[in-house]
């Protein structure tokens, strides 16, 4: 059997578009990936944005004013990562419930945020 | 078990042959009690009304004669735990003490269909299901919980209507000792284990809040029998007991007041045969009463003797019935999950102390919680593990990455309560025109919940969730939120408390500071009936101390 030096660059040029799409796609195909949007700055705050967009469709439908825009004017304080925001909340008794899960109101937000563009 | 009843029935069974050969005089037969025997006694201490021996062990009524006029100091109607207790603490007093209890020693189904009633409202256990009409009453089938009754939950809290007792917690706190004793649940330990338990698993890291850990103790586990059955535990002493005569298989039908209706004159006693029809009836005529034959019987009784007093003995206000309550035990009200993992094994089960004492922790508002929420109380136990659905995973995983805590190994588990119910003058005990195999009247339940008594315990809840969120130890999911949800899920106590509420005011109560029925100079009432506000604590304890006292009452009035 003989390889024509055509079907060697042929099959090359297959593999390096094969490549080259996945290193395109890569954080698509092993990791999440999400499309930019304005309210980066909040959201690249969560840790792994799936399950906070699980939780955020339920909040969504139970905080009041879950729009993107109003939930982005009440998270972005400055001088407060997430975690001490959340911490915060629950020691000053501003808690919600999400189905039942009783969440501190900094989460809920987020997840509703995220629940918006999963 | 099985075999020590068994015992016993031939025991009573050669006895009550005693005892008719005594009563109709073809002898004395050899003793059956080895330690104190059947005796006839000579009219002593109040001949006046003495027409037949005075008997000592046990008897069966049913052997007396028609017409029979026993005589003791004391009368005390009912052999549950309140009988019991007060039984054996008058022993030695001096008093002659006739403790008339409707069952044996067993199970009887003719004996516990006298207690058949009707219901309406709120979903409840039938009336001949939650209670045991046989020596030991409730005990029978309690599961043996013990905790003593909260100081707040003897206080008039103000966003509590008809709350308070004409007394506070320390009035009792004297017989708690021989009340733990009688319910054998071993040294006197509840909320100073949080110290004594560091060597089972830490205590639930929960940060300063409205919710703390607090125990219960348990009645001892001793050979086969979990937990002490007073009739079983103490029929023993009571045949023993000097100046007590236990008399089975004796229901008491009507309580008679004497014509200006200010004390009890004597008491009508009526047999059941064994086809389940009345037997013999006979009379007592004590000096004293005492009424301990539950939250329902109790009501029942004084409302049918109604021959004097119309509306029935102290029922002048329409009180006796009203204010009926338990301790709801809804199932799975909440799961608890903890990021960390598991949780320490005195929380989801009992832990036995090398002193033999059995803990368990459980989770309740702390007072000043419920005096600024408003609450009323409630004790959430830790049930089983629980799996979660995928909005829960999702809701533990980002709650704990935001809080930056990892949740890898986090467990979770269903939580379940006892509830106090808030008092109500509508949940209610009424009697109806039915009748028993002994032409009592029959009762009539009229059962209910407020939609606040649930939303009470979610705040409770609620606050938990949050010191478990600010410690960063875990977080809570609130199962039920609508009323028909709870109530789907109910299960109750069986706990039957305030049907002849305690009030220094005969208006707003039955019997007063002392337990007595206000009005009848020698009518008393003991058990959790005379409770005015509940607590989430399991009553039998309380009810035992609350019994002594009245014990030392009436050691003191009867001299």
């Amino acid at each position: 059997m003989t390889v024509s030096r055509r079907g060697v660059a042929m099959g090359a040029a297959a593999l390096a578009l094969l490549g080259g799409g996945f290193a395109f796609n890569y954080r698509r195909i092993i990791g999440p990936w999400y499309p930019p949007t304005p309210y980066d700055d909040l959201l690249s705050q969560i840790v792994d944005r799936r399950p906070a967009a699980t939780l955020g469709q339920t909040a969504v439908r139970t905080l009041p004013h879950s729009d993107a825009a109003t939930l982005a004017v009440r998270l972005r304080r400055p001088g407060f990562a997430l975690a001490e925001r959340a911490r915060g909340d629950a020691a000053a008794g501003r808690v919600t419930e999400v189905s039942g899960w009783v969440v501190p109101e900094s989460v809920a937000q987020y997840a509703a945020l995220a629940a918006q563009f999963a | 078990m099985t075999g020590h009843f068994r015992a016993v029935a031939a025991h009573a069974q050669a006895a009550n042959k005693l005892r008719s050969s005594v009563i109709s005089g073809t002898g004395f037969p050899p003793a059956i009690f080895p330690t104190r025997q059947a005796t006839i006694r000579r009219p002593r201490i109040f001949p006046a009304y003495l027409r037949t021996p005075v008997l000592t062990a046990i008897i069966d009524a049913r052997t007396l004669p028609a017409g029979t006029v026993l005589t003791p100091d004391l009368a005390i109607i009912g052999g549950g735990p309140a009988g019991i207790s007060l039984a054996l603490a008058l022993e030695g007093s001096g008093l002659k003490v006739l403790l008339l209890e409707s069952g044996g020693t067993q199970f009887n189904a003719k004996d516990q269909a006298l207690y058949a009633g009707s219901q309406s409202g709120v979903a409840y256990t039938a009336l001949d299901g939650g209670r045991l009409r046989f020596l030991g009453g409730g005990t029978n089938h309690w599961g043996g919980w013990c905790r003593p009754l909260d100081p707040i939950d003897f206080e008039t809290r103000d966003w509590v209507p008809y709350s308070g007792w004409p007394f506070g917690r320390q009035e009792i706190e004297p017989y708690f000792a021989r009340a733990q004793s009688l319910v054998e649940a071993g040294a006197w330990i509840y909320d100073g284990a949080d110290g004594m338990v560091t060597d089972n698993g830490p205590m639930l890291p929960l940060d300063k809040g409205g919710v703390y850990t607090t125990w219960f103790q348990f009645s001892r586990t001793r050979g086969d029998i979990l937990p002490t059955h007073f009739g079983l535990r103490y029929q023993d002493d009571l045949k023993r007991a000097t100046g007590v005569m236990p008399l089975f298989h004796a229901n008491v039908t009507a309580i008679r007041l004497a014509k200006d209706g200010g004390h009890v004159d004597h008491l009508d006693i009526a047999t059941l045969t064994d086809s389940g029809a009345a037997g013999t009836r006979f009379t007592v005529k004590p000096r004293y009463v005492v009424l301990a034959c539950g939250g329902m019987e109790n009501a029942r009784l004084l409302l049918a003797s109604n021959d004097v007093m119309k509306p029935g003995i102290g029922n002048q206000n329409d009180m006796v019935g009203r204010f009926f309550a338990d301790n709801p035990i809804p199932r799975d009200t909440a799961t608890l999950v903890l990021f960390a993992g598991s949780i320490a094994g005195f929380y989801n089960n009992t832990l036995t102390l090398p002193n033999g004492v059995l803990l368990r922790a459980a989770l309740a508002p702390t007072p000043e919680f419920a005096r600024k929420g408003g609450l009323m109380g409630s004790l959430t136990t830790v049930e089983s593990p629980a799996a979660l659905d995928p909005l829960g995973v999702a809701a533990v995983v980002a709650t704990a990455q935001a809080l930056g805590v990892d949740a890898s190994n986090a467990k979770a588990y269903s939580l379940g309560c006892g509830i106090e119910l808030a008092p109500d003058p509508d949940r209610r005990l009424t009697l109806t025109d039915a009748r028993d195999a002994l032409g009592m009247p029959r009762l009539k339940l009229t059962m209910t919940v407020a939609d606040s008594d649930f939303t009470h315990y979610r705040r409770t809840m609620s606050e938990l969730g949050r010191q478990l969120l600010a410690s960063r130890t875990g977080m809570i999911r609130l199962t039920y939120d609508k009323r028909e949800e709870w109530l789907a899920n109910m299960d109750w106590g069986n706990h039957h408390l305030g049907t002849t509420r305690m009030s220094a005011d005969p208006k707003s109560g039955v019997v007063d500071a002392q337990s007595q029925v206000h009005g009848v100079a020698n009518l008393y009432v003991a058990g959790s009936s005379v409770f005015p506000t509940y607590g989430a604590s399991n009553p039998t304890l309380n009810l035992v101390a609350l019994t002594l006292r009245l014990g030392d009452h009436l050691k003191k009035v009867m001299a």
